[in-house]
């Protein structure tokens, strides 16, 4: 299954019950980056609320543990908003997002229920600060087409 | 009878440790070489400074805190040896950003 299908499905249960939720995507970066995995985080320090979406640090450094031994790199935080408008960074994503170089931020509108993903928001974290992405320059970063896309669980205790 | 005693090599100590740290955004691992006695909180802040990250106050709160065996360690004045012993060649963290959110004037 391609990346964006796994996500979307990934983020529809929460928008159903009128929740945010989120997926990292991990791969090899490169000058074009294929999406290895969708990786979900769940479980405790996951908040998946009507306004947010947040992962905490023991959440993360388990995604880490079973990402960095495959040789994956965090490429994008893929997160829902529950709107239908075409997606904008707010303050908190642009604080809270990840803040390194060439890093995806993605913002997938109506709680994850958006086929069309040039109507998904897409934003590159650039000279300190995010930039919209636009369509002919995501072609060119990240690959998304990629079959056999792995989709994996995994909470602070490690993947299910 | 005559007791034959039986040299026993000393177990390798190995001076120095290998100190790898991987941060799940980086494409590149920190590796470096630390004698037994440097405290963790060295390793911390050689490896922000490699991913070009650091502790800072904005809005929210950023700090970035190291990750061995599964726990974060929370006291970083504690040594390498401490932390793995005296025979353990390497120790591998994983850095983790913490950010806390600020509170609304």
């Amino acid at each position: 299954m391609k990346a964006c299908e796994q996500t979307r499905l990934a983020l529809l249960p929460a928008g159903r019950c009128g929740c945010e939720s989120g997926v990292f995507w991990l791969g090899e970066r490169a000058s074009t980056s294929s999406v290895a995995a969708v990786v979900k985080p769940i479980g405790s320090g996951v908040v998946e609320s009507p306004w947010q979406w947040s992962v905490a640090p023991e959440v993360y450094a388990a995604v880490t543990a079973w990402a960095k031994p495959r040789g994956l790199t965090l490429l994008a935080a893929v997160h829902s908003h529950l709107s239908t408008r075409r997606p904008r960074m707010s303050p908190t994503d642009r604080s809270q997002g990840l803040k390194v170089p060439d890093a995806l931020a993605v913002i997938v509108p109506t709680g994850g229920d958006e086929l069309d993903t040039t109507r998904w928001g897409w934003f590159v974290y650039e000279s300190d600060d995010y930039r919209t992405l636009e369509e002919k320059e995501l072609a060119a970063r990240v690959r998304l087409t990629a079959r056999g896309c792995e989709y994996e669980e995994i909470s602070k205790e490690g993947s299910r | 009878m005559a007791t034959q005693e039986q040299q026993i090599p000393p177990q390798g100590k190995h001076e120095d440790v290998e100190a790898i740290v991987d941060y799940l955004p980086a494409t590149e691992d920190f590796k470096k070489e630390y004698a037994r006695t440097t405290v963790i909180e060295s390793i911390r802040t050689y490896a922000k400074t490699f991913f070009r990250v650091q502790d800072r106050q904005e809005r929210d709160t950023y700090f970035y805190y190291l990750v061995f065996r599964g726990e974060r360690i929370q006291d970083t004045q504690v040594t390498l040896e401490q932390l793995v012993g005296e025979h353990e060649p390497r120790a591998h963290f994983t850095l983790v950003e913490e950010i806390t959110a600020g509170t609304a004037a």
